[in-house]
């Protein structure tokens, strides 16, 4: 069995498939010496996630077999990363295997941390406590909306990092929109309870999104996180990070994202800075102490929003830059902090933000994108995923 | 004459010094051991510059490449436009570059199954509901069709007066008289 190749990427998630593509394309002599590490049997395109929970979407269209997504002269090695040595250019898997690269690229993605919150666990799935975060749960949140017909639908965003910031709002808007089309809306109390200071980092789409909330008459309490909930008397406990105090709150039905981190075996590696994320420089995704280490995606320390649509910028600068060491050639690409998140605002409305590390807008459409519009709702739905499959995942787009 | 065999032995003196330099030793036992070589290369080179100047005194060849040349459009805005062409490769390469990818997009598209059936239900729902609309209005004339002809009416001045008293009707023609009262406060 081959243990030593020119490139191993760690993932085999919307960034490892990425640069793994855009590494082939560019130079076919890495054919059969790209290592892709990743145990999981099947890749997901979770942004399609918030429309499975809000009904407008079918889970089964966001799943496909690893193997059919996996460039053709890639090597799928079906493995658990455990741990790595930099110094040694190895990486150790958990069934024992040492393999080693000249060049590495983690894109090992975020950990979901289910029990963190008390009593979330064992409540998911039942009792209307549900989360799109869960491929395996997340019919039932729309099973959830859907029988809802009066009450407090109480919708958190935690005190961590998420991937796509945007989706703990976009189940939201899609249930508040829904509570209108069956005309139960006037008997439900939506409420957005949020450990951020504000709706949105980026002060445009802040200001916008902000007019949505106060026309949906939707109570958004900042500044608060969610430590615990108490299914069975339907009972969410907040910290208000701004006093320490707790503060309880009723509710009917309860949408909960949950709270996120590096995966363990990068976070305790020699390869993470001291919050646990792969220590990368900004721009040119390099690692900071090991010179043929690049991390991408939401495992990396970057200081943006952690989003498909990021990895999609990432991913060029990785490969180019990649090939351009193994060149010995200067690295030139640069990444921008570039990020975008379609804020669904109901089931044909949707504000497109688009920014990057100024947190300044970076909007590729000829129009405000900060504008409710239906066109952006129709690429959502129907073009994004066509551009992820046989786009991004195939190195071209 | 004694002042010129003072310098000559001079000049032989500083020759035979650079001689005993270690370094200098070295690099002529080098160059020695590789004049075969340089006699090789020197006979190519030599081989070569015979076969040009053959060439350019053989005027039956030069003739034959003259007439053969000139059938083709070459001149010297081929020139030109090879030297534009070169000064323009790099953003060519982008541009082609770009519609390799649109091209591989497309292709990917086509090959795979999964976009497609989840592109056709999506369009599906889009017209779901204009087709459903049609149904209903071919239905609804296949019947009225059908009932004219199994049941043909004489139909005279008070039938239409009696339609008149239909809803429908009376509601197509308020719309008719809304329209008339609007054209006259207009005019």
């Amino acid at each position: 069995m081959k243990t030593s190749f020119k490139v191993v990427i760690v993932g085999g998630g919307t960034a490892g498939i990425s640069v793994a593509a855009r590494l082939l394309r560019q130079s076919h002599s890495l054919q059969g010496e790209i290592a892709i590490i990743d145990p999981a049997e099947k890749h997901y395109y979770q942004p399609l996630w918030t429309l499975v929970g809000g009904g407008a979407a079918n889970k089964w269209d966001s799943e496909r077999e690893m193997l059919s997504v996996i460039p053709e002269g890639a090597v799928w090695l079906k493995e658990a990363v455990s741990s790595f040595d930099p110094s040694q250019n190895q990486v150790m898997t958990l069934d024992g295997t040492t393999y080693t690269y000249n060049f590495l690229v983690v894109a090992g993605g975020i950990e979901i941390n289910w029990g963190a919150i008390k009593g979330l666990k064992e409540a998911l799935g039942t009792k209307s406590v549900c989360s799109n975060y869960s491929f395996k749960h997340v019919d039932y949140t729309w099973e959830t909306i859907r029988n809802f017909k009066e009450g407090t639908a109480l919708f958190t965003h935690p005190n961590s990092p998420v991937k796509c910031g945007g989706a703990p709002q976009k189940i939201m808007h899609l249930a508040e929109d829904h509570f209108n089309r069956v005309n139960v809306r006037d008997n439900i109390n939506v409420i957005f309870g949020s450990a951020n200071p504000a709706i949105f980092d980026v002060l445009k789409y802040r200001e916008a999104l902000e007019k949505v909330i106060e026309r949906k008459n939707i109570g958004a309490r900042f500044r608060r996180n969610l430590i615990e909930i108490k299914a069975e008397e339907k009972i969410a406990i907040f910290e208000n990070l701004d006093t320490g105090t707790l503060e309880e709150i009723k509710y009917d039905m309860i949408h909960v994202t949950p709270y996120m981190c590096s995966p363990e075996f990068i976070r305790t590696s020699a390869l993470a800075d001291e919050c646990g994320w792969v220590d990368v420089d900004k721009f040119t995704l390099q690692h900071k102490k090991y010179s043929n280490v690049f991390g991408i995606g939401d495992n990396a320390n970057l200081p943006t929003s952690k989003t498909g649509a990021a990895i999609r910028k990432q991913a060029p600068v990785v490969a180019q830059n990649l090939i351009a060491l193994m060149r010995q050639q200067p690295m030139k690409q640069t990444y921008d902090g570039y990020s975008s998140c379609p804020i669904v605002t109901g089931y044909n409305k949707l504000i497109l933000a688009e920014f990057d590390y100024n947190k300044e807008p970076v909007e590729s459409m000829p129009f405000n994108q900060a504008v409710e519009r239906s066109s952006m709702y129709f690429m959502k739905k129907d073009l994004l995923p066509v551009m992820y499959w046989d786009g991004m995942l195939k190195g071209t787009m | 004459m004694a002042n010129a065999t003072v310098s000559m032995s001079k000049e032989l003196y500083q020759i035979i010094e650079t001689l005993e330099k270690p370094e200098v030793r070295d690099s002529l036992q080098r160059l020695l051991e590789k004049l075969p070589n340089v006699e090789q290369t020197i006979e190519s080179a030599e081989n070569v510059v015979d076969f040009g100047k053959a060439v350019l005194t053989d005027d039956k060849t030069i003739d034959r490449y003259e007439q053969f040349v000139s059938t083709y459009n070459v001149g010297s805005e081929t020139i030109t436009a090879i030297v534009q062409l070169m000064e323009k490769l790099p953003k060519l390469v982008q541009i082609i570059h770009q519609l390799e990818n649109i091209i591989d997009f497309g292709t990917a598209i086509l090959q795979d199954n999964q976009t497609i059936e989840y592109t056709m239900n999506n369009l599906k729902s889009y017209t779901d509901s204009y087709v459903e609309k049609g149904k209903t209005s071919m239905e609804f004339f296949k019947m009225v069709q059908q009932r004219a002809e199994e049941k043909p009416q004489h139909i005279n001045v008070f039938s239409i007066i009696k339609w008149t008293k239909d809803p429908s009707v009376q509601k197509t023609l308020n719309y008719v008289q809304s329209a008339l009262d609007i054209l006259k406060e207009k005019n």
